[in-house]
């Protein structure tokens, strides 16, 4: 990212040239954060009550990662519902999925490689969702609808936000990124066919 | 029943979208507007696809 900053009277420019680092996707900093800009750029805020405010914004608590974990498991146990899952494939999807999620959460707390996370999780949530097979129940749609938390929604919509508005390089880039994650579930979910297919479990 | 059908879609819907909204962290007041736009969307969906295909 290159900022550049000109003094309006003395005519000097000032250039900064920072890296940005990879932070995880949240919406209320973002809200938050845009505001503040605003209020600087309306209210021509002192730099000290800036930071003061920056600094407030950015130590706020964040969602309990317990309460997300939850509200995923209803969440896709809920798709399950809406494709046409029985109880049971809901159930198993529920435990699927705070299986898988909870070590995703893990994982990204270790900050080991994003793509590893992904087909890692995939597979454990397939593989907990393929015990439907040993049950009478849908469980085609209980092991396709179990991986669906970590479709990478955000960067698929926002690369086609950034294409239309005409950032085609960058939303070029989202899009590759997003569907490499994309085919990371495909090859977990897949691991998980394949060992059931050749009744190896 | 037909309305049964629906508010269940919808209501699947809106738990489908806090879920997954949760994860990318929004701020609190916008839960109720992304439930309710979800189980609008999904029943609106619904409707489309089972009374007028």
């Amino acid at each position: 990212m290159v900022v550049s900053v000109c003094d309006i009277d003395s005519m000097e420019v000032y250039n900064e040239v920072a890296i940005i680092p990879a932070f995880p996707i949240s919406f209320e900093l973002n809200s938050e954060l845009s505001a503040l800009s605003w209020e600087a750029y309306d209210n021509r805020l002192p730099l000290e009550t800036l930071w003061d405010k920056y600094e407030k914004i950015i130590s706020r608590p964040k969602m309990d990662p317990l309460c997300t974990l939850f509200l995923v498991g209803f969440a896709n146990a809920s798709f399950c519902a809406l494709f046409g899952g029985d109880w049971t494939a809901r159930l198993i999807v529920f435990s699927a999925t705070l299986i898988g999620f909870y070590i995703k959460q893990v994982m990204q707390k270790k900050k080991i490689n994003h793509y590893l996370v992904f087909i890692i999780s995939a597979l454990a949530a397939s593989l907990v969702a393929s015990s439907a097979l040993t049950l009478e129940t849908t469980a085609e749609i209980a092991i396709a609808t179990s991986v669906l938390y970590l479709v990478p929604g955000v960067p698929l919509l926002n690369g086609v936000i950034d294409i239309v508005e005409g950032h085609v390089l960058t939303g070029c880039t989202r899009l590759i990124q997003a569907l490499l994650l994309v085919l990371c579930i495909a090859v977990g979910l897949s691991c998980t066919l394949m060992l059931i297919r050749n009744s190896l479990l | 029943m037909i309305l049964i059908d629906i508010l269940t879609d919808g209501m699947f819907a809106a738990i489908a979208a806090i879920g997954f909204g949760a994860i990318s962290d929004p701020p609190l007041r916008a839960f109720p507007s992304i439930a309710l736009l979800a189980a609008i969307g999904h029943a609106l969906r619904f409707c489309l696809m089972t009374y007028l295909a």
